[in-house]
């Protein structure tokens, strides 16, 4: 019986040692290849000091250059995903955003950016979340466009010009619809698209604006 | 073994029934790593969506996993390291089955990737705790009534009989 667990444990080793390197092999020479450590989700947040903030509007990401939008809300903290933001570079984001494993490079926004941005009519809002949760309650005049279903609503954004800034959400904290989303729209050319990762929960709590799918819309 | 007296002690033990299961999940396994190995990037977002393992190790696991479960399946399908395979595959759903279950009760509404990685495809779920109690009962069958049916290493144990034999025939 000893010697079978013996065995036993010698076949799994050398198992997992062929999988591992059958599987970093093959990873290597795909076209799908993906890199073996995986960078850690990063959005860049759009700068609220100035440091960063005029040269977004450079690859067309950033905030109106006319805006004078005063940040000086708390940013969001404790979340999951939060990077410190200030420390990313435009080359690194520029050259991240090519890789399709990782929807990096798109600019995430804090409440007040969003907010202002609500209040002067500059944004499209797309809500990333499930349809059914859209009807429950959204950001007033929000599209619904669930990103698991991204393909099928993506023809509601036929008719916007591709510099319209377009602003996903999704519930915040733990959700990473709103990333996806994003990513996705600016794959498909939208040049001003930007997270806004507080969310539903961020938004509601703060008492701004919202509607319901049997609200009559302005 | 005593279980192996009496009815579903013979059942159980019965070499068409450990063949099916084999088969079965052999198959399962098989059929489950394709998708994963020719998709890796969408494999590690939603093993990421999981949020159980810290985000650097995602990609890693997601070009290894596929492949182990690649190679035991074969293994259980052709009966080679069978027994090896069988608790390797129990340890396997034992973890996918813990990740499942701390999905469910955390309430994620993410998609399982348990047989393919598209979005819409099957979400963490009771079915899929379902499935996965079944397929651990499959593998531990296996594992410990596994024998050399209609398996390769029976017939390579017959080829230099003194060394293997002991071990394969129980």
């Amino acid at each position: 019986m000893k010697g079978e667990k013996r065995r036993l444990v010698v076949e799994g080793v050398g198992i997992m040692l062929l999988c591992s390197v059958l599987g970093v092999l093959y990873n290597a020479v795909s076209e799908r290849g993906i890199p073996p450590i995986r960078k850690s989700p990063s959005i860049t947040w759009e700068s609220d000091t100035g440091t960063l903030g005029n040269n977004s509007a450079g690859s067309g990401s950033g905030v109106d250059k006319d805006s004078s939008i005063e940040y000086h809300e708390q940013k969001p903290v404790d979340r999951e995903l939060e990077q410190p933001r200030s420390m990313v570079r435009k080359e690194r984001v520029e050259k991240e955003s090519s890789d399709l494993n990782e929807p990096q490079g798109v600019p995430a926004i804090t409440l007040s950016q969003a907010y202002d941005l609500f209040q002067r009519h500059k944004a499209v809002f797309l809500d990333a979340r499930h349809e059914s949760e859209y009807r429950l309650g959204h950001i007033k005049g929000a599209i619904s466009l669930p990103f698991n279903e991204f393909e099928k609503h993506a023809v509601q954004l036929g008719g916007l010009p591709v510099d319209t800034t377009l602003v996903t959400y999704c519930d915040g904290g733990e959700c990473d619809l709103s990333m996806k989303l994003a990513f996705e729209l600016s794959q498909k050319g939208f040049r001003r698209v930007k997270v806004y990762y507080g969310g539903w929960a961020e938004w509601v709590s703060s008492n701004h604006p919202i509607e319901k799918d049997d609200d009559n819309r302005e | 073994m005593s279980m192996k007296n009496g009815l579903i002690g013979r059942l159980v033990s019965n070499k068409y029934l450990l063949l099916a299961s084999r088969f079965v999940l052999g198959f399962v396994f098989i059929y489950a790593s394709i998708d994963k190995i020719s998709h890796p990037g969408a494999f590690a977002d939603i093993i990421a969506n999981y949020r159980i393992l810290p985000g650097f190790v995602t990609n890693i696991v997601a070009i290894v996993l596929p492949w182990v479960e690649l190679i035991c399946g074969l293994s259980l399908v052709v009966g080679l390291f069978l027994r090896t395979a069988a608790v390797l595959v129990t340890a396997l759903l034992t973890l996918f089955l813990a990740s499942l279950l701390t999905s469910v009760i955390r309430g994620l509404d993410i998609s399982c990737g348990c047989f393919t990685v598209t979005t819409d495809a099957a979400k963490v779920g009771p079915m899929r705790l379902a499935e996965d109690i079944l397929m651990i009962l499959m593998s531990l069958h296996i594992a410990v009534f596994g024998t050399g049916f209609a398996a390769v290493e029976t017939y390579l144990s017959e080829l230099e009989p003194t060394e293997r034999r002991t071990r394969v025939q129980r």
